[in-house]
């Protein structure tokens, strides 16, 4: 429903509030002897905002808006909560969490259903144990630190760690699988925010996809409210039978918008100057993402918070909170990073709680194959730094450690079947792609995704072969026998 | 003689009340809050502070009430302490004062102010003072705000909700 504007509100509920002080966003409002938590109030100059607390004197009021609110303004109550407004037709927009176009966009019309933004989280009644995985077209995480559809992954790591262009290419990956993708940009550069459009216009799948953002310039309210209009616009699409992917880009920024907000409204500071309901606020946000049972069946949001580190430090307040709200999290290495590793994740320092048991048993196989070989391959690399004399084997070891290096890094647009990784990687295991002259990467890789994804008949081919190997012993000896035939089909 | 505090221990705070009850609308509140700052200022800066002395310094009108209070109140006048302590008391509770807003369409005289106030402090009691806005757009009538309540009475409100209910038969005399 369109908000009306303040003389209606006057008129109704007849009710008026003078404003007695205003600190940046955080305007005093005195009389409104009936306004509740989380209402809507708006000034007489077309501002609005939401009641964040009272006292018996004065209402508390967080302002949606950059222009100063002075002193006398009269303001009135609307018997409206926090609501954004959700539908299709949001999708493939840039919006503000408000649901206001963030950019010129031809023939946008608000949709006219709307939802309140601070929606209780779903009972455990309503919850499913999470059994299927997701797919990120990342062997970096689909075969090393696989995800569930509706666990909760934090992505962690410095700045400029690559941890934006791993949103966008899970986000590609799952556009193009038809789920529905939520990108929060909370208080993001607007460049960034322009950045990440055309990543998916560029890749045709913007219509999948929903931006909720603000800019590094937005009023603070505005920036604060992101990450939860971004989880209402979710739950709308689950409800509509959608498995969605929400990344909240990122958490950090919200915390310190946060703690703008309560410095502001005089709410005493706790550790780090964050207020008390810190952990709070950031919990009951993510505890409303999940694998649900709904009327359309089983339906997940998965949610990736991102949270920035200093330095490499992952003992940070906020970065701690997040890591004991989340199913785990993926840890970008800034050393990697340089070293040219991408995505940069670090299999050592990542967890993934829930994203193993969605796993056949041939994944599992791998996923315990790969680990234990990537310990021996850094500990045996480590080791010859000292210029020791190796082995044969230690050579052999380290000649497939570093061809599966670079088969787990990707470029930012590729996304891999999950089975095509499987498969490449068994053949590289068995140095069938080493014999043959074929990069782990590259352009020869591109073609045989692309081979993969347009031709039926080499799609259906591989995923019997997957299907039929139990474990990775099974999955080798197959290849052995057929791996030359398969390579060929795909290299046609 | 008493002092102020003498006086206050009978909880005699009933000592401001002719000087309260006295004040009608928010703009005399500011105006007598303002002497009341000016009368301090020059109590304090004269080296042998008199009372009746700095009343010059305000307007004879609000010297003359103070005036009636310390007499009427036996308290003493030259006392520093009493006359302090009886000021800060007073702008304690003219802060306090509430407020009802009034909009109104015409400029009122004393007498229709006087009436007003008089109509509240028969209804409600003392401790509130009018705040009146002159805004020719109402066209009669009054707006009031208290307590954060808003309700119109003008005769604008009036003509547009009988345009609103009766929009089809007014159209219709035109037709």
């Amino acid at each position: 429903m369109a908000m009306k504007d303040f003389k209606f509100y006057l008129d109704s509920i007849s009710e008026i509030g003078f404003v007695e002080k205003a600190s940046n966003v955080i305007v005093y409002v005195s009389g409104l002897p009936k306004a509740k938590i989380d209402e809507i109030v708006i000034f007489e100059t077309g501002e609005t905002g939401i009641v964040m607390s009272f006292t018996s004197e004065v209402v508390e009021v967080l302002v949606f808006s950059k222009k100063p609110i002075s002193h006398g303004t009269k303001a009135v109550r609307t018997n409206e909560f926090l609501k954004v407004p959700v539908g299709p037709e949001l999708l493939g927009r840039i919006i503000d969490p408000l649901g206001n176009p963030l950019t010129a966009m031809d023939d946008y019309k608000k949709p006219a259903e709307s939802r309140g933004i601070n929606a209780l989280a779903g009972g455990i009644l309503s919850r499913k144990t999470i059994t299927r995985q997701i797919e990120t077209g990342i062997p970096a995480v689909d075969l090393v630190m696989p995800l569930g559809f509706g666990q909760k992954e934090l992505v962690i790591g410095d700045r400029k760690t690559g941890k934006t262009n791993f949103l966008m290419q899970i986000i590609l990956a799952q556009a193009k699988q038809k789920h529905i993708c939520i990108y929060a940009a909370i208080g993001k550069k607007r460049l960034d925010i322009k950045i990440a459009e055309d990543f998916f216009k560029k890749h045709g799948i913007l219509e999948r996809i929903i931006i909720v953002a603000t800019g590094s310039d937005s009023p603070i309210g505005l920036s604060y409210l992101v990450p939860f209009s971004a989880m209402t616009i979710s739950e709308y699409f689950r409800d509509a039978g959608y498995d969605v992917l929400l990344a909240l880009d990122d958490l950090t920024t919200h915390a310190k918008v946060y703690r703008e907000v309560s410095l502001l409204g005089k709410k005493f500071p706790g550790r780090s100057s964050y207020p008390g309901d810190i952990f709070y606020t950031h919990a009951r946000l993510l505890e409303r993402a999940g694998n649900f049972i709904t009327e359309k069946g089983e339906k997940a949001i998965t949610c990736l918070p991102v949270a920035e580190t200093t330095q490499g430090d992952l003992s940070g307040y906020i970065q701690t909170n997040i890591m004991a709200m989340t199913d785990g999290h993926l840890y970008f290495d800034s050393d990697l990073f340089a070293k040219g590793r991408r995505p940069a994740i670090n299999p050592f320092l990542s967890v993934t709680r829930v994203g193993r048991q969605t796993q056949s048993t041939l994944k599992r196989s791998i996923n315990r194959e790969i680990l234990s070989f990537l310990t021996i391959y850094e500990k045996m690399q480590n080791f010859s730094h000292f210029g020791a004399e190796l082995t044969e084997s230690s050579k052999i070891t380290l000649t497939i450690g570093e061809k599966i290096i670079e088969f787990l890094n990707q470029g930012p647009s590729t996304t891999m079947p999950i089975n095509l990784q499987i498969l490449l990687f068994s053949m590289l295991w068995n140095s069938i792609l080493q014999n043959k002259n074929i990069g782990p990467t590259g352009t020869d890789v591109n073609k045989m995704i692309e081979k993969y994804t347009t031709n039926s008949n080499v799609n259906k081919t591989i995923d019997k072969v997957i299907a039929n190997a139990e474990t990775f012993n099974d999955m080798l000896k197959i290849i052995k026998e057929k791996g030359d035939q398969l390579l060929v089909s795909l290299k046609a | 003689m008493k002092t102020l505090r003498q006086a206050q221990g009978k909880k005699d705070v009933l000592i401001y009340f002719d000087l309260i009850t006295s004040l009608k609308t928010t703009r005399e509140v500011t105006d007598f809050v303002s002497e009341i700052d000016t009368l301090m200022n020059t109590f304090f800066k004269s080296n042998k502070p008199s009372i009746e002395k700095t009343l010059t310094s305000i307007s004879t009108d609000s010297a003359r009430k103070i005036m009636q209070v310390f007499s009427k109140n036996s308290l003493d006048i030259n006392d520093r302490d009493v006359v302090t302590g009886f000021f800060e008391t007073l702008k304690d509770l003219l802060e306090k004062l509430k407020v009802i807003k009034l909009v109104l369409a015409f400029d009122p005289t004393f007498k229709t102010i006087t009436n007003i106030h008089n109509f509240v402090k028969d209804t409600v009691g003392i401790g509130y003072v009018l705040d009146i806005e002159i805004s020719e757009d109402v066209l009669g009538g009054a707006i009031v705000m208290f307590n954060g309540k808003y309700n119109d009475f003008t005769l604008k409100k009036r003509v547009e909700d009988a345009f609103t209910a009766k929009n089809k038969e007014i159209l219709q005399l035109y037709k």
